[in-house]
């Protein structure tokens, strides 16, 4: 296991100035809001879904599958703020749907737990955090693969026939604690059953429906997906300890956000992550005069970070230099 | 020991702030009219539980969720793994009294 205190100095993260008494309102927790949230989403699947069940015979299928594909990645957003048991008042609703959103994700929620813990405590330091979506200097292949998860999907699918067989993955070796093992591997034979459920359904029935609407979306409606959490950290510095400089916020239409749960205020989700994603963008326009200003959309980031990975490849130590109001003491 | 912290006026109910005494960074906690005391760092990477989320006597740390119920100081939730260490209190003439073991 990789142990942080022994590859690096350990430093406090910047942190914002802001009043305890307006902190407290920003965690403040409920259930509706996680409540519709999932009910819209839900309602968005099963109805797109259906048109595409409707379809499914004609071409119009192809583009109304995409949707579908692009409404599941929000498995994605969903799975990560449950995972910080903020979507909810009611823990176990944050359990619940974090394992659900899981299995769509092909990930198990002992090893996201960790992983996860160690990306907060380590954001984008180079050998500890295990979260870094692209690798200095970049694999421009494996970049582009990933738009459909191809990349990340199958590796994910091995972990979990490996974990599910009692074998821990080399990846997770790294920073799960071996004394969470044994869960992992149940959680994982759990994802395991729901998948073979999905795949044997297929087989049994001789079609392609069951895995159509659930498991492959996540690779054929990954694309937009990709493009959002690039912006989160890709091209940025790394090894700092200012989340301002190795994170970055975004400003996209109310449906991607809505589909993202708010993490394109991604920079104030790393400075407060016990903040709920409906408080974000609250958040941020508290701390907007202390953080660097957003990339103006989806395609204004994408533009800094594609050319940026692409230089990266000669040069590793270029990075996007995020402006902010005041350098870090 | 008991150590004068402060004015139970400055700790307005389901409420959480921080006091140093004697060099270590202390929690104190009014839930429903109770007074709590405990170490304030996370035990499992030092994060102020000052900062966190406090509900139903029930601490959450800021950094990863790890939970404490307050009045045992008992660790409920990973990441962590050890309980926190916990501070007899009294209040008398309105005043908060830690007891530093």
């Amino acid at each position: 296991m990789v142990v942080p205190e022994n590859v690096l100095k350990i430093e406090e993260w910047y942190s914002p100035s802001i009043t305890k008494a307006e902190m407290k309102q920003f965690l403040k927790r409920d259930n509706w809001h996680g409540a519709l949230n999932f009910a819209l989403w839900f309602g968005l699947l099963i109805g797109v879904g259906y048109l595409g069940y409707l379809l499914i015979d004609t071409l119009w299928a192809i583009p109304v599958f995409f949707l579908y594909g692009v409404i599941y990645a929000g498995s994605n957003g969903r799975h990560h703020e449950c995972s910080h048991g903020t979507v909810f008042k009611t823990p176990w609703l944050n359990d619940f749907f974090y394992f659900f959103c899981g299995v769509m994700e092909i990930r198990d929620i002992i090893d996201f737990r960790w992983s996860h813990t160690r990306h907060h405590s380590y954001t984008i330091w180079r050998g500890v955090d295990p979260e870094i979506l692209v690798m200095r200097p970049p694999n421009f292949r494996h970049f582009l693969l990933d738009f459909f998860y191809l990349r990340s999907g199958p590796r994910a699918l091995v972990n979990m026939v490996l974990h599910s067989l009692g074998i821990v993955s080399a990846h997770s070796k790294n920073y799960v604690e071996p004394e969470d093992y044994q869960k992992m591997f149940w959680w994982s034979r759990a994802n395991l059953v729901i998948w073979l459920s999905v795949i044997g359904a297929s087989v049994y029935f001789q079609t392609w429906l069951p895995l159509l609407y659930f498991g492959l979306p996540r690779f054929y409606g990954g694309f937009f997906l990709w493009c959002f959490v690039l912006l989160q950290h890709v091209g940025l510095s790394e090894n700092v300890w200012d989340h301002r400089k190795n994170t970055s916020s975004v400003d996209v239409n109310p449906f991607l956000s809505f589909l993202f749960m708010h993490m394109e205020n991604h920079v104030e989700h790393h400075l407060f992550p016990l903040v709920p994603y409906h408080q974000l963008p609250k958040l941020h326009k508290k701390l907007k005069d202390q953080v660097p200003v957003p990339y103006k959309s989806l395609w204004h980031g994408l533009s800094k970070v594609v050319p940026m990975v692409l230089a990266q490849r000669k040069n590793p130590d270029l990075f996007i230099d995020r402006s902010v109001p005041f350098e870090a003491d | 020991m008991w150590v004068k912290v402060c004015s139970i006026s400055e700790i307005s109910e389901e409420d959480v702030f921080g006091f140093e005494v004697e060099a270590q960074r202390l929690a104190v906690y009014n839930i429903g009219g109770k007074f709590f005391a405990t170490e304030a760092l996370c035990t499992h990477e030092k994060a102020d539980l000052v900062k966190g989320y406090l509900d139903g006597g029930i601490i959450e740390c800021p950094k990863h969720n790890a939970r404490f119920e307050v009045a045992t100081g008992k660790c409920l939730k990973r990441p962590a793994k050890h309980d926190l260490k916990t501070f007899p209190v009294k209040v008398e003439g309105g005043v908060l009294y830690v007891e530093m073991l």
